[in-house]
């Protein structure tokens, strides 16, 4: 191709189509307005909110962050304004930015996941709903509900009764076998995955002994995991047929890169943002110098080309 | 808000500890307020990886100068660098002190707390708020003589001040507070408190400030990794309508109301 078109960057998953592969992740960019004096919120491929409970959630006592070597924990415990306010005072402003915007949707029951989805179905502006199964389910000691596939596939199938919107589940890493919990997902309606949510982890105080953070137990995020999340991303790919979205670590466009080629349609970007709060944009430009150096005309010709 | 990528133009170390570092952008010198930070971040360095949130010390042109105490990795780094060498720099951020022009304010400082203070000071004295008998007063403490930072700078910003340390190697022997409770009992003029220090000193500070019916800011700390309200990872329990709830320190604060903190968590 010629070396001065611009390469089209643009991909369609689960029939949203985004100008370029490059996503926010859930929690890391606030509701998008945060981030809007730092850059042009619509050069971005599709923005994820915040995960949204049904009623507002007051979030873990503090320290709610550590740093650890390349990465950090966190223990937020899923502060949200709720989907009342989410609805009233967030999304008028996400709906005017005119890029797809995906609602995280949390649950700590099968009812409260159908319950927050029905009230986003048919709003405005938003064009899909992220799933967070990584929540600790209430009926069942906290453990996770995506760390059992019926319990995954019951959320999805919930979900997906009350409404037409398009469903991305948002997968823990914490699962003996990553294939199995996709295939679930994928057979009970769901029309895209994402992962990795964060890992569990935790950091001690040697001098008080007491955890780094307000909880125990924190989720650890950013360049650390990378590696764990690239190999996950890969067996997911190959257990469905559905769109997979890559995240875990990504903080350049040589990290996005590893993650479409092992066969991701898109990734999310996450902690780098904290660092560098034009991340994203950076790594849409990186994208867009590799194909134009190596004189590749579409994103869509990196994607899934692992060689064996 | 700006996020810059700025060559340090100057940094010298004040103590084995603390170090003063400048860099010149206009755009951040232009919008900075007293009380509000930044978030920065050496280039060079990969790790640690996240920026550290630093109070903005002072505005002088278009320079803007930092205080950084030694306290883990990420400020060793920041104080190791050179001059010329890339500082990454996120802000001005958060919510700074809301000064009532009417008071005669009275600054505490304790420690660290000295750094965003000097900014408020110096910006009261070129508003020409200090009318006669009514110059800014301000209380500086800290464990040893080389904590207290910037008594020069403050003097010549017009201000009237009383020390005092720990050990008593400079000022009075005891607590910064004691000196502001005795000042308190003694005087009548309508004043208000801006205190930025330690929790425990911001907290007696809270309680004095109650207890004279006194209006009280204080600048508060938390950890933080975005510094700009996505990341919900700088919580601070606040009084609210519906019960306690959490604020966020770094764009609901760093400056609160004393009676807004539910000091006791
Ligand atoms: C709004 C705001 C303004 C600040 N302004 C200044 C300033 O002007 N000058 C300055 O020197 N520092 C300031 N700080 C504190 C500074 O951000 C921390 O000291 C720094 O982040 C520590 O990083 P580190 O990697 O060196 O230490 P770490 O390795 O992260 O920690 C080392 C030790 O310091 C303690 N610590 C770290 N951060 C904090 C914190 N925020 N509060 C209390 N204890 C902490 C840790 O518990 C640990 O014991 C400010 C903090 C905030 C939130
Ligand atoms: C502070 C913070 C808050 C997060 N909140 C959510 C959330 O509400 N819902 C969710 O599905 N994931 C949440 N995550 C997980 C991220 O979306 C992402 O899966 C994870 O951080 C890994 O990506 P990264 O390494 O690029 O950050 C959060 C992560 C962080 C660091
Ligand atoms: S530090 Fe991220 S919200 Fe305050």
């Amino acid at each position: 191709m010629n070396r001065l078109t611009k390469p089209d960057l643009s991909v369609t998953i689960a029939g949203i189509r985004m100008k370029n592969p490059v996503l926010t992740a859930s929690g890391t960019f606030g509701y998008g307005r945060e981030y809007a004096p730092y850059f042009d919120l619509q050069e971005i491929g599709a923005l994820v909110t915040k995960g949204i409970s049904l009623k507002p959630m007051a979030g873990n006592p503090p320290p709610r962050i550590c740093e650890t070597p390349s990465g950090m924990l966190n223990a937020i415990g899923l502060q949200n304004v709720g989907v009342e306010a989410f609805l009233r005072d967030k999304l008028p402003y996400l709906a005017e930015l005119g890029i797809p915007v995906i609602v995280n949707v949390l649950g700590h029951s099968l009812k409260e996941y159908a319950e927050v989805a029905s009230r986003l179905d048919g709003q405005r502006g938003i064009a899909a709903l992220e799933i967070n199964i990584s929540c600790p389910n209430v009926a069942q000691g906290g453990l996770a509900f995506g760390a059992d596939p019926r319990l995954a596939a019951r959320v999805v199938s919930r979900v997906r009764a009350v409404t037409r919107l398009p469903l991305i589940t948002k997968l823990t890493p914490q699962v003996s076998d990553i294939g199995c919990i996709a295939r679930a997902a994928e057979e009970a309606g769901s029309d895209a995955l994402s992962l990795i949510n964060t890992i569990p982890g935790m950091a001690v105080d040697i001098h008080t002994r007491r955890s780094r953070l307000g909880r125990i137990n924190g989720g650890l995020s950013g360049p650390a995991i990378k590696p764990v999340a690239l190999r996950l991303v890969y067996q997911a790919v190959q257990a469905v047929s559905i769109p997979v979205i890559g995240l875990g670590g990504i903080r350049t466009a040589e990290d996005a890169l590893e993650f479409l080629i092992v066969g991701a349609r898109a990734v999310q970007v996450g902690t780098a943002n904290f660092i560098r709060p034009r991340a994203c944009l950076e790594i849409i430009q990186g994208l867009r110098n590799f194909l134009m150096s190596r004189g590749i005309n579409r994103i869509e010709n990196v994607i899934g080309t692992i060689r064996p | 808000m700006f996020f810059q990528e700025l060559p340090l133009k100057k940094i010298e170390m004040m103590g084995p500890e603390v170090c003063r570092l400048g860099f010149a952008s206009r755009e951040i010198a232009g919008k900075a307020r007293p009380g509000q930070f930044l978030m920065i971040k050496p280039q060079a360095w990969a790790e640690p990886l996240l920026p550290r949130p630093i109070s903005i010390h002072r505005v002088q042109g278009g320079m803007v100068e930092l205080l950084v105490r030694v306290v883990g990795e990420g400020t060793r780094r920041i104080s190791s660098m050179r001059p010329g060498e890339i500082l990454e720099v996120k802000g001005p951020l958060g919510r700074g002190f809301q000064v009532d022009p009417q008071k005669v304010p009275l600054l505490v400082a304790g420690g660290m707390g000295a750094a965003p203070l000097l900014f408020l000071a110096e910006k009261l004295s070129r508003s020409g708020a200090r009318k006669k008998n009514r110059a800014p007063v301000l209380f500086i403490g800290g464990r040893t003589k080389k904590e207290i930072l910037a008594l020069k700078e403050f003097r010549q910003a017009g201000l009237k001040v009383l020390a005092a340390t720990e050990d008593g190697s400079f000022g009075e022997r005891g607590l910064v507070t004691d000196r502001l409770r005795d000042y308190l009992e003694a005087q009548s003029a309508e004043s208000a408190l801006y205190a930025c220090g330690p929790v425990g000193m911001l907290k007696a500070v809270a309680a004095l400030a109650l207890k004279e019916g006194l209006p009280c800011q204080v600048s508060l700390e938390e950890r933080m990794a975005c510094g700009m309200g996505a990341c919900l990872g700088c919580a601070v329990a606040r009084k609210q309508e519906e019960g306690p709830g959490y604020a966020k320190v770094c764009q609901d604060g760093p400056v609160f109301e004393a009676g807004e903190i539910v000091w006791d968590e």
